[in-house]
């Protein structure tokens, strides 16, 4: 074949391609096809581990939303205890526990419905 | 660490009809494989996922322009001019053609001299100039021929002449692509350098086995 036959102008530039150029983008085109093809199944197995942690994180950013609210809850009703019982620690020894005369009118309050109050007469967790 | 349920009899068979389902799988294996073995191989870790694409796409070119083939229920590939069974699995092959890769690009980016002791490596470049011209259709010889000069081209190029001939992109947007690149005239004169490398080569090598340009 003649290459100085069969010469054609190509995507608007001024070079001149023959039909080795045409060879050579064709062999160009198919290792690209591989390279694309290569870096898709990457991106694919990219996002199935990203779907397989979401659960995951998903999972722990509610609990700390849940700790952090149980904090702010507890900073504004005072004498009431929410983030400890998020953490299902076990309960603390009794002398840990503020004491509070029965007689006190602060036994019975209005918040004492709410979980986690403070409440001498209770019996301590086993 | 061994890819399992993997013979190279299947990888062979699964490039030759493009069998994506397959080739991902094997892919993902692979270059588990490749990553658990590429600190004992490679100096830098740098340009590894770049390096493992480019030497699969090597050796799945390679399948795919019959330089490896079945032969016999053997895998085979030509050298020194005949089709012989290849002495290596297709996965230390691979580990081969990746490590050559490195190692160019090592030489480019640190001027290191190339020691090359290997004896894959070899295997490489040994039927590079010995085709024999009867044994495969003339076609078959060129395009095989095209296929080892466009992988052997460097990354710069690779990546100029993908963008101008593949992707269809405008010179303005390869510049804005490829910060190396200061100029148009520039850029224009590296894709044409690079077309040209090419071009030369590839007659060189035609010339050599006497085939028609």
């Amino acid at each position: 074949m003649n290459t100085t036959e069969n010469k054609e102008y190509i995507y608007g530039d001024e070079e001149r391609i023959d039909a080795l150029d045409h060879l050579i983008f064709h062999e160009i085109g198919q290792q690209a096809q591989w390279a694309q093809t290569m870096k898709m199944w990457e991106e694919r197995a990219r996002q199935q581990r990203r779907h397989r942690l979401l659960p995951v994180f998903s999972n722990i950013a509610s609990v700390a939303a849940l700790f952090v609210l149980g904090l702010i809850v507890e900073a504004m009703v005072p004498g009431i205890k929410i983030a400890d019982s998020l953490v299902d620690s076990p309960a603390a020894p009794a002398t840990e526990q503020t004491p509070v005369q029965p007689s006190s009118p602060a036994a019975v309050t209005p918040d004492s419905a709410v979980i986690g109050i403070v409440d001498s007469t209770a019996s301590p967790q086993p | 660490m061994q890819i399992v349920n993997w013979t190279d009899e299947q990888m062979v068979a699964a490039v030759l009809r493009r069998d994506n389902l397959l080739l991902e799988r094997y892919y993902h294996d692979c270059k588990a494989y490749f990553l658990h073995h590429a600190a004992a191989v490679f100096v830098t870790e740098a340009h590894i996922d770049d390096i493992f694409q480019e030497a699969l796409v090597h050796l799945w070119r390679e399948i795919e322009t019959h330089r490896i083939e079945m032969h016999e229920g053997r895998v085979c590939r030509w050298a020194e001019g005949q089709l012989l069974p290849m002495q290596s699995s297709l996965l230390t092959f691979l580990m081969a053609i990746a490590k050559r890769k490195h190692w160019e690009l090592l030489r480019k980016q640190q001027r290191m001299l190339l020691t090359d002791n290997d004896r894959m490596l070899e295997v490489l470049d040994s039927d590079r100039y010995a085709e024999p011209t009867d044994a495969i259709p003339e076609r078959d010889q060129r395009e095989r021929i095209v296929a080892d000069v466009v992988l052997g081209m460097s990354p710069r190029c690779r990546q100029i002449l993908t963008l101008f001939y593949y992707e269809h992109r405008t010179l303005d947007d390869i510049l804005a692509l490829r910060p190396e690149n200061q100029t148009k005239q520039g850029l224009k004169t590296s894709k044409y350098k690079c077309m040209q490398r090419l071009r030369e080569q590839i007659r060189e090598r035609f010339h050599q086995l006497h085939l028609n340009p």
